[in-house]
């Protein structure tokens, strides 16, 4: 995934869109089968994607007549004029503008592959030039990756999950993000730290990650050893579940029939051209040792 | 009743409409930093604040007996430091977002998030105050 450099990516939930550098996810909510997210720019435009599961059979018109009516409903409400245009079916893709104190340009379309109907719309004030931005944002818009994984991309942090795995939580703080994914007894932490310089300037890296990450790995035996990611200093951190934890947290798996994850697999490093400390960790099962694979996936720069 | 409450309100400070701006003119406000207040800049570039006690009886008793300093100390962090060095009245809050962001590489909405509440922090205990009012200064 490459964008220009004056452009940047956004993805929630696998649904990317290629944007202008200096706009980034204002609101994000829902799971895969129905969610929304808002991208602003530093004025007064902003792009606004929704999604929600349907069946087979959808009638694409009568989708985007629902949305329009609702935003009709609230224009009155407002005492506001409301104009809309709906254009023809192009590449499966229905079209559509609407002004009342906004204005929009947006299409929604039905994704075969994700089983998904995705309205999306690009929107500003009546004197920003919407038409011009959505003509090329809203082409960018990739609702699915082609093997599965399913693309997250936010403030400078581009990360993929594997098939499966489902987001149960996440912290989007001012210089900390923090995305966790799970799938069954398996966990995956995807964290991105700003002010790297400010963070690191009395510690080294080790002490500073295993003190962050000290809720998850206080359960394992870990060594620690240091690695070079392409010249960005980091580190490797391997273990395997400790005696007393496994007792615990093993017994509970083992009586719901589970193998219990008890590996650990994680990795951190420091990327100085963007300032940021990155991390992988995944707790998992034998079976489910991909900590690489996502670990390829991450894009700090 | 608005015209009534202005009124009343010009005479009884708390029921006194604070003024409320939008984003744009709150970024366009250039922080100042008290100039009652004392600060020094250590080798390692963090900033000291120093804050003058209160000088009411109660204090001058309680700061007797405890024997304590005449102003408190309020350490900044580097960032905190390279902040409150901007807060001049020449530079507007948009104008220190826009540094900060570019000095320690944060997304700008990031950026301004933080450099609001950090701003407003400051604000709140009256270590510095906000010109309104001017250009946008980028």
């Amino acid at each position: 995934m490459s964008a220009k450099s004056t452009n940047t990516w956004v993805g929630w939930q696998g649904i990317v869109a290629e944007v202008p550098a200096d706009w980034s996810l204002a609101a994000a909510s829902g799971d895969e089968k129905s969610g929304y997210f808002r991208v602003d720019s530093t004025g007064s435009l902003a792009l606004e994607v929704k999604w929600s599961k349907v069946g087979k059979q959808v009638d694409l018109y009568a989708q985007l007549g629902n949305y329009l009516d609702d935003l009709r409903r609230k224009a009155r409400k407002k005492k506001l004029n409301f104009d809309q245009k709906i254009k023809s079916k192009e590449g499966g893709a229905v079209s559509f503008t609407w002004r009342a104190d906004r204005k929009a340009q947006g299409k929604l379309w039905v994704c075969e592959d994700c089983g998904r109907v995705i309205i999306a719309q690009v929107s500003g004030e009546p004197s920003d030039d919407v038409s011009n931005i959505a003509s090329w944002v809203l082409p960018t818009i990739e609702d699915h990756s082609e093997d599965g994984w399913r693309t997250w991309a936010l403030y400078e942090l581009i990360a993929e999950s594997p098939p499966g795995y489902r987001l149960e939580k996440q912290r989007l703080l001012s210089g900390y993000i923090q995305l966790t994914f799970r799938k069954g007894v398996n966990r995956l932490v995807i964290e991105r730290w700003g002010l790297a310089n400010v963070a690191l300037r009395n510690a080294d890296l080790k002490d500073w990650y295993e003190d962050r990450a000290a809720v998850d790995l206080r359960a394992f035996n870990y060594s620690v050893d240091p690695v070079d990611f392409e010249g960005e200093p980091g580190l490797a951190v391997k273990g395997r579940m400790s005696v007393p934890a496994l007792a615990i947290r093993g017994l509970r798996e083992l009586l719901t029939f589970r193998k219990p994850a008890i590996h650990l697999t994680a990795y951190a490093w420091v990327c100085e051209s963007t300032n940021k400390v990155f991390s992988v960790r995944m707790m998992h099962t034998a079976a489910e040792s991909i900590a690489d694979e996502v670990l390829e996936r991450v894009e700090c720069h | 009743m608005s015209g009534i409450q202005n009124i009343v309100s010009e005479y009884i400070p708390f029921l006194r409409k604070k003024p409320s701006l939008t984003r744009d003119q709150a970024l366009r406000t250039r922080p100042v930093q008290n100039p009652l207040l004392e600060w020094e800049k250590a080798d390692t570039g963090d900033i000291t604040l120093k804050i003058p006690r209160r000088k009411d009886l109660t204090a001058r008793i309680l700061s007797r007996i405890f024997q304590a300093p005449g102003h408190k100390e309020i350490v900044l962090d580097q960032v905190g430091s390279y902040i409150w060095e901007m807060c001049d009245g020449k530079h507007s809050v948009e104008s220190i977002v826009m540094a900060t962001s570019r000095e320690y590489k944060l997304t700008r909405r990031e950026c301004e998030t933080s450099v609001a509440m950090y701003l407003k922090m400051l604000g709140d205990r009256k270590l510095v105050g906000f010109r309104v009012g001017g250009s946008r200064k980028k």
